[in-house]
């Protein structure tokens, strides 16, 4: 689960890591409100609230320097979508003044499956970049959690990347309570970017970023609470029916059962000239109402043309996959959009003849079904 | 001969008398598995359709000699039920169950550095050496015996492609479904050895997808030391970058774990790269001459 900039920054607070003033807002009073009180009447920046990077260059973060301004680009915030995203909330908060940027992350290093710290001092631009534009200005420090984050070694490291020994006591600091957090809160990743020096001299989290591990949500109910926030609240929700469900844009919609199998028709679709408009997996439960979210979610997506059911039966029976289908589609009173069906594997035949017999054609073949979706689809 | 698991194989179900552990003991002793015991506890000294149910995995082990052990117990307990596995000295434990927290799994995968035991999973539909053993809840008409292991973090698509492998004549000796997770008890990297030493296994085929390293150090891996053939297939190159593509564990994050760094990996050690489930079949039938 990802959490919000102004969700994690409250954790990061709660735990004592410095974050600027800020309030979060959702309404234009709200807006005005915190021109004055966090921006001191003077300056504000106005950071929209989606759960996608790269906010900055979409236009998601601006400033505003009056009132006026303030209320206008607050209206203007809440009505854009970023990278297919709307905007939740936007987060008001004081500028400030920058010397340096810094770039803190702990995640699960994937090769040694253990927490792994990155810091750099040139911070502000995505990691990727940084790894491919400055190798050397990124430290790794793969930590043991059986002891946690060791001072010695994390000096040593920023010794390596130039930072004085005076800035280095902060960082540390700030550090060990972010991993204390990443622990706490059974996060996948946790981080700072840009971690700001102050023109005081002082470190402070300008933005911040927590995912939470879903399955340790179990054991965080003050974290499954922020669900509630989310504005686009679609995966979560279909999530809690047995629809696996991720938004990508695309004319072809797909609706399938397993998760690898998902991933490989998408990738079909898009090497012979179409593009899936969305990850569906239905293989945690699939009965007519799972099947009718599946296809009513599908159908609704914008710019989709022609729909694809893919499934490939092992425990699955297709003989009832027929049945859940038949009974989705009649509840439903069919569907305005062109649909494929593909079948195969435990009791084909007799889900095909179901199928056929209420007029529904079914592909064996993967490739045939993905060709003629994207023919229907024009 | 085989990897892992097979007519030896004497399995102990953790969580038999749940919904999905009562369903797939009778599914597997169908199949052809020796299951010896359950572990449930609390219900020690019951049975289960004539199968002895022990309150722990010691007790199970020490009085019918089982060597392997499948856990189906809620995601809560699970990784309890797995290092109760391990520290009974269980030599394969299967995990079928989805949802294990990752920071719980990386005190498991610690663990087993230090031990013999091997952990297939979680969040696996298991592993089967046809016609042998099954520890897993998949079908098994899609596998016949033969000689060409599967290692896969996909259970779906090993249906598919065991399926048309099966079809073209080949016959597996094993298939490993390595699970969807994150972190994982056993990695491409941990199995590839044990098929490149099993006598019976001609050619591997390995089906991955993005996040995670575990493709990238295979195929160096297999670079430096194997000599059998291999075909890899991989989904999720139209995923996009910080998306959770179901699996947990199918995730492009911080720039590692792109398609496009496997791919080239795998070009780099000279395995060919199947462009879509079917053509794996193709290319191990040329490769097998």
């Amino acid at each position: 689960m990802k959490l919000y900039e102004y969700q994690a920054k409250k954790i990061f607070r709660d735990n004592s890591i410095p974050i600027p003033n800020g309030s979060v807002c959702s309404t234009e009073k709200e807006a005005r409100d915190a021109f004055a009180s966090v921006g001191k009447g003077k300056e504000v920046i106005l950071k929209s609230q989606v759960l996608a990077g790269g906010r900055g260059k979409s236009g998601g973060i601006r400033s505003a320097k009056s009132v006026t301004e303030t209320v206008d680009i607050f209206k203007e915030l809440m009505n854009i979508h970023i990278k297919g995203f709307p905007v939740a909330r936007v987060l008001i908060e004081e500028k400030i003044e920058i010397r340096n940027e810094y770039y803190v992350s702990i995640t699960i290093d994937p090769t040694f499956y253990k927490p792994i710290l990155l810091i750099s001092s040139r911070g502000g631009m995505d990691v990727e970049t940084i790894a491919k534009e400055s190798p050397s200005a990124l430290g790794r420090y793969i930590v043991n959690p059986r002891y946690g984050i060791a001072s010695g070694e994390i000096l040593g490291l920023m010794r390596e990347l130039g930072i004085s020994n005076e800035l280095s006591t902060q960082l540390i600091d700030i550090i060990k309570k972010l991993y204390a957090i990443f622990i706490d809160s059974d996060a996948t990743l946790t981080e700072i970017n840009p971690l700001v020096e102050s023109s005081d001299g002082m470190f402070i989290a300008v933005d911040a970023r927590l995912t939470i591990d879903n399955n340790a949500l179990f054991r965080h109910p003050e974290l499954e609470n922020l669900k509630k926030d989310l504005v686009d609240n679609k995966e979560t929700y279909l999530k809690g029916k047995g629809v696996d469900f991720v938004y990508i844009g695309g004319n072809v919609g797909l609706i399938c059962a397993g998760a690898g199998m998902t991933m490989a028709t998408m990738d079909l679709v898009n090497a012979m000239g179409g593009k899936a408009a969305c990850f569906c997996d239905v293989s945690a439960g699939i009965n007519p109402r799972s099947m009718e979210l599946a296809m009513r979610t599908v159908s609704s997506l914008n710019g989709v043309q022609s729909i694809l059911i893919n499934m490939f039966g092992g425990l699955t029976r297709m003989d009832e996959v027929a049945n859940s289908f038949i009974a989705a589609w009649q509840n439903m009173g069919g569907i305005s959009l062109p649909a494929v069906f593909r079948l195969e594997g435990t009791n084909v035949e007799e889900g095909r003849r179901k199928m056929e017999e209420k007029g529904f054609e079914i592909i064996t073949n993967l490739y045939d079904a993905v060709q003629k979706a994207l023919d229907l689809g024009g | 001969m085989s990897i892992l698991v097979d007519m030896n194989t004497r399995v102990i179900v953790q969580g038999i008398t749940g919904h999905q552990g009562s369903f797939h003991t009778r599914r597997m002793r169908q199949d052809g598995t020796n299951i010896v015991a359950g572990v449930v506890p609390g219900k020690g000294g019951q049975d289960f359709e004539g199968i002895e149910i022990f309150d722990a995995v010691l007790e199970a082990k020490l009085a019918t000699g089982a060597n392997a052990s499948i856990i189906f117990v809620p995601p809560k307990f699970t990784s309890a039920g797995i290092i109760e596995a391990i520290d009974a000295g269980v030599e394969v434990i299967v995990c079928i169950t989805d949802g294990v927290p990752v920071h719980e799994m990386m005190g498991i995968r610690e663990r087993l550095t230090q031990e013999k035991t091997w952990l297939i999973g979680p969040n696996t539909p298991g592993m089967i050496t046809p016609g042998e053993a099954k520890l897993g809840i998949m079908a098994i008409h899609a596998f016949t015996r033969g000689h060409v292991g599967i290692a896969t973090r996909s259970g779906s698509l090993t249906y598919e492609i065991a399926y048309e492998l099966t079809r073209a004549g080949l016959g597996q000796s094993t298939v490993v479904g390595l699970g969807g997770d994150y972190i994982k008890g056993t990695d491409f990297i941990d199995i590839v050895p044990l098929f490149e030493n099993d006598p019976d296994t001609r050619l591997i085929v390995i089906v991955g997808e993005i996040g995670g390293t575990d493709e990238e150090r295979t195929a160096e891996y297999i670079r430096e030391k194997c000599s059998k053939p291999y075909v890899a297939y991989l989904a999720g190159r139209s995923a996009p970058p910080d998306q959770q593509m179901g699996h947990a564990g199918a995730i492009v994050s911080q720039g590692r774990g792109t398609f496009q760094s496997k791919i080239e990996a795998f070009a780099k050690a000279g395995i060919p790269v199947a462009k879509y489930p079917r053509e794996v079949k193709d290319i191990a039938l040329e490769l097998l001459g």
